[in-house]
Order: C-alpha cells, then sequence, then structure tokens
C-alpha cells in the first residue's frame, strides 16, 4: 500500500514537472521583438513615456517621430498650434504650443493624397480632477503610432510608384478634443481637402477584444474593402441599432465610443477609414475588454500590463492592422484606389445627424398639430351652438352578471 | 370575448397593462441600450440581458402608469371635468398609450434599413403617432360621453395638455 502511495505522488511530481516548466518555458517563449509593431512600440514608449499636450515630453516625443521618419528617408514637416492646457477644478487655464509631424515622400501634386495617420500624445499626465494620472500610453496611443511607423518603414523598402501620395500625419493634442487634427484639417485648401482620397487612423488598435474599421455610421466600401483584405480579423462596426443615445449629442453612433482624429476629416466631408479595437457586446456602449476596465488613460496602460495580461494577442492586433493597411492600400494600390474612388458619397449629411434639426423640425409638426387642433376646435364650437345638450349615460364597462359576483352564500 | 370584458373592469385593466408592456418593449427596441446607459451613469447596473429588459419594462410601465392617473385626476379635478368616468377613461387611456407604441415600433422597423433614419425618428416618429392615438382617443371619447356643448371645451384642454406634455419630454427629457 505504501509502496502504491509513493508512486502515486512520484507519478504526480512527473507530470506537475511535466506541465509546470513547459507553461513557463512557453510564457518565455514569445519573442516579442520578432514584430516590427512590437518593436515600434517599445522603442516609441520606451523613449517618450509622458507625451502630455504642451509638455516637454510631447515636444521630445515630435521630434523623435521626425527624427525615426527622417532616417527612413521621408521629408518631414512639422505644424505648430496651440493646445489648452493645465487645470483648476478640471477647466483648461492656460495654452501651450503642440504639434502634428508630417512625413511625404515622392509628394506629385497631380495625385490624389491617401493619409495615415495615428495621434502621439498621451493621457499619462494630464490634470486634477481629469484622467487618471500614470501609465505610458501604450494602449492610447502608442499603438497606433507603432502601425503608422511599421506601415511607413515598409513603404520607404518598397520601389514601386504609387498611383497616389501618401502621407503619415503624427497629430498631437488629440486628449485636448482632437486639436492637432482639427488644426490639420483647417490648414488644407478645398482643393486639398478635395483631393484626399481616404484618411485612416489607427487609434487603441491593440488590447481591445476585437479590431474595427469604421467608414461612416453605414456600411461603406472602405469598411468592406479592409474586412475582407484582413481576412475578417477586423470586423465592421456592429449594425449599430443598439447604440442609439439620441440624446448624446452630435452623432450617436459608434463613432461616439470612438472619437478620434478621423471625425475632423469626417466633418471636413474626407472620407475615412478608423481603425480601433475594443468589444461592443457588453450591451451599454463601447468597452476595450468584455468583464473588464478599460486600460486607456490610466496607470495600467503600460506595454507590460498588456504582456502580462494580454500576452501575445496586442501584438498580433497591431501586427493585422498595419498588415491590412499595407497590403491593402500600398500592395494592392490599383484595387484600393477602385474600392475606395467613391467612398465621399457614403458621408452622411450632416443635416440627418444634428439633433437641432430634429427638434426644430418637431417644433413646426407642433404647430401643425396645434394650428389643426384650432381649427377642429372652432369646428366644434360651430356644431354647439346648435347642438344638443343630452347627458350622455353609456359607458364601456357594464354591470357584471349575477353569477359573475362572488356573494357569501347563506 | 369582448362583452366578458366590458363586465371585468379589473381583468381589462390587466389586459392594457399587459399589451403597454408589450408594446413598449416593441417600440423601444432601439433605444434600451440608452436606458441601461443613463441607469449606469446613476450607479444603478442593470444588464443587457431578458432579466434587464423585464427590469425595463415593469420600471416603465408603473412610471407611465402611475403618472398618467396623476395626471388625469389632477387635470379632470382642475378643469372640472365630471362627465367622464375616471376609471374607465384610464383603461382607455392605458389602450390608447399601446397603439401609439405599437404603431411607433412599426414604423421604426425602417432603423433596420437606414439606421441613421433613428436621430429624427426618435424625436418625430412618437409625436406623430401619440398626435394619431390622442386625437382617435378624444373621438371615442365624445361618442362616449361628451356632447356637443361639452365637447369643444374637453377638446381645447386635450390639445393644450397633449402638446405641452410633448414638448416638455421632447425638448427636456
Amino acid at each position: 500500500m505504501k509502496k502504491l502511495v509513493l508512486c502515486f505522488i512520484l507519478a504526480l511530481t512527473f507530470v506537475f514537472g511535466a506541465v509546470c516548466p513547459q507553461t513557463a518555458t512557453a510564457a518565455e517563449s514569445i519573442n516579442y521583438n520578432d514584430y516590427a509593431t512590437y518593436n515600434w512600440l517599445e522603442k516609441f514608449v520606451t523613449a517618450n513615456p509622458t507625451r502630455t499636450t504642451g509638455t516637454q515630453g510631447e515636444a521630445t516625443a515630435a521630434l523623435w517621430l521626425e527624427q525615426e521618419l527622417q532616417k527612413m528617408g521621408y521629408a518631414t514637416e512639422t505644424q505648430t498650434f496651440e493646445a489648452p492646457v493645465g487645470s483648476v477644478a478640471g477647466v483648461m487655464n492656460s495654452v501651450a504650443n503642440s504639434k502634428n509631424v508630417i512625413a511625404k515622400n515622392n509628394y506629385d501634386n497631380g495625385k490624389q493624397t491617401v493619409i495615415i495617420g495615428a495621434h502621439y500624445d498621451n493621457a499619462s499626465d494630464l490634470f486634477n480632477g481629469g484622467f487618471v494620472s500614470g501609465g505610458e500610453g501604450a494602449m492610447d496611443n502608442g499603438s497606433g503610432v507603432a502601425v503608422v511607423l511599421s506601415v511607413a518603414e515598409k513603404l520607404s523598402k518598397q520601389r514601386a510608384v504609387l498611383p497616389f501620395n501618401v502621407e503619415f500625419v503624427f497629430f498631437g493634442a488629440e486628449e485636448m478634443g482632437m486639436i492637432g487634427s482639427n488644426y490639420y484639417v483647417s490648414k488644407l485648401s478645398q482643393q486639398q481637402r478635395d483631393n484626399i482620397l481616404l484618411m485612416i487612423n489607427a487609434d487603441v488598435v491593440a488590447s481591445g477584444d476585437n479590431l474595427y474599421v469604421w467608414g461612416e455610421d453605414k456600411k461603406t466600401p472602405q469598411a468592406n474593402y479592409f474586412a475582407q483584405i484582413s481576412g475578417g480579423k477586423i470586423n465592421k462596426t456592429p449594425a449599430n441599432t443598439k447604440v442609439i443615445g439620441v440624446h448624446s449629442g452630435y452623432r450617436p453612433y459608434y463613432s461616439v465610443c470612438q472619437m478620434s482624429d478621423h471625425m475632423e476629416f469626417l466633418y471636413a466631408g474626407i472620407p475615412v477609414a478608423a481603425f480601433f479595437s475594443g468589444n461592443f457586446s457588453s450591451g451599454f456602449s463601447y468597452v476595450e475588454n468584455k468583464g473588464k476596465d478599460d486600460i486607456s488613460h490610466t496607470k495600467n496602460d503600460t506595454i507590460n500590463y498588456m504582456k502580462n495580461n494580454f500576452g501575445i494577442s496586442f501584438v498580433n492586433n497591431m501586427e493585422t492592422v498595419s498588415n491590412a493597411i499595407y497590403y491593402g492600400v500600398i500592395q494592392n494600390a490599383d484595387s484600393f484606389v477602385v474600392q475606395v474612388k467613391d467612398a465621399r458619397k457614403y458621408i452622411i449629411n450632416d443635416f440627418w445627424l444634428d439633433m437641432g434639426n430634429a427638434l426644430l423640425i418637431l417644433l413646426v409638426l407642433m404647430a401643425g398639430v396645434g394650428i389643426f387642433a384650432y381649427n377642429y376646435y372652432k369646428k366644434l364650437q360651430k356644431r354647439a351652438i346648435l347642438g344638443n345638450a343630452d347627458v350622455k349615460t353609456s359607458t364601456v364597462f357594464e354591470k357584471p352578471d349575477d353569477d359573475d359576483i362572488f356573494t357569501f352564500r347563506s | 370575448m369582448i362583452n366578458a370584458l366590458r363586465k371585468n373592469y379589473g381583468r381589462t385593466l390587466w389586459i392594457a397593462r399587459l399589451l403597454l408592456a408589450i408594446s413598449i418593449l416593441f417600440s423601444n427596441l432601439f433605444s434600451i441600450n440608452t436606458f441601461f446607459g443613463l441607469m449606469a451613469m446613476m450607479g444603478v447596473v442593470i444588464s443587457n440581458t431578458v432579466a434587464g429588459y423585464i427590469i425595463y419594462v415593469a420600471l416603465t410601465l408603473i412610471i407611465t402608469e402611475f403618472l398618467s392617473r396623476m395626471i388625469i385626476k389632477f387635470s379632470f379635478n382642475m378643469l372640472r371635468i365630471f362627465t367622464i368616468p375616471y376609471s374607465e377613461f384610464v383603461v382607455l387611456f392605458l389602450l390608447t398609450l399601446c397603439a401609439s407604441n405599437l404603431l411607433a415600433g412599426v414604423i421604426k422597423l425602417v432603423y433596420f434599413i437606414t439606421p441613421v433614419a433613428a436621430v429624427f425618428g426618435e424625436t418625430l416618429i412618437s409625436f406623430v403617432t401619440n398626435a394619431i392615438a390622442f386625437f382617435c382617443l378624444f373621438l371615442v371619447t365624445k361618442k362616449l360621453y361628451l356632447n356637443d356643448k361639452n365637447a369643444p371645451y374637453i377638446f381645447k384642454w386635450f390639445a393644450i395638455l397633449f402638446l405641452a406634455f410633448s414638448a416638455i419630454v421632447a425638448f427636456f427629457l
């Protein structure tokens, strides 16, 4: 009996000994540095962990991006603008400079332009009463920057001439209300706006449960295209009948859940494709991961936290988006142009999305009902002059039958 | 069956409540999540499940009936309306709301085809269906309880109250 017990314990030891080391080896065996997007994420976030709008950290990050893009061979330029900063009880009380970083290559004024962008500022240390400080902005939006940098790097190595210009734009001050992208769009002439084939934005594309691409609050050719080119790994935002907060503001659909730099382009009538990761199945609205707290704008927004909680999946997401953009836009440039050349027609007229217009029309309808009611009232008054004044005794309900009435029998 | 219902007020009232509950759910299929979101913002987490939907319908039904009774009672007293029996009118009122919600729910099915319609639809469809339904309610009320002399007065206040409450709901809620 004792021998049997000893053998059993020995066998268990072998089993656990076999399993646990393998599990530890499996975790250690993920080589994150095999992935270009991860390398860019690590480089960017390590060099620039704090990138709050208007701070030296953000300025340093802008300079870092410029230098990296120049190393790839791009001609770079920057746009400097003012953005609100500081806070007293949550109210911005001063302004500081922020920057957009732009990279172009072999720009041809005769061609249309595809803009591929991401914001590089983060919410690591915003203001008292505002975002929770801490975190290095790995998810928001180191991931987007990493994706765009990896696409830029791949493009810089290829020789083929594209049928359109590609412009990489890194926006500053997005966390303060898309200030950088607003400034960028405001500086475009109408001809330049008309000449933009598509604006592609990558924001929080790492550790969310699912990947999404959004083009408008309806089906769009660009969303269909990228969903298809990704082999189904990127989803079109699901039917937006679930989240309709009609009193929540200007656009009551998923765009409200993911307000980012692409919206400034959409407001200007430029078609967009916005990539982001998250989950729409929780019922209330967008979350990053079902059943978990979001990590964006928190101290958990770090590479180590994502590694420990999401493993390789956050890198796979970034790689998927990077590949979808590179293969979809650059490797299959002709097909891309055919697919998205009419994307502008799918932009919904702002008139139909403005609650204020709906309320105006309601006022008109109420006035109409009021006029009808007044006329009908006048008609009733005329009839009342010679009408009868009999008291009506009809009722809807009748006295119940005796059999239906419960009585105590004596 | 109609005769049986006409002789049993209690049963008819419960059937009206049940129909109203179904119509509330049907009419608000697209905006239930807005309700869940609002409750979550107030610290009350209701899950997006069957139980959550039941809670939504029950709450809406209770509030609707409570407010309806209160408003009807107050209006009848203030406007000195004694020719319309209160209890019967409450049942008719609930059935009117039911009809309005059902009609609104049918029209809102267009959201499946073009979800953008929800922006205008959520504001306008309910008002239009309520206007139709409450006009029909007045016609039924006039036929049952009113004569030519008191009909104009009742209609005037019907219209004023309807427009006032529609404005409050649309612009402030």
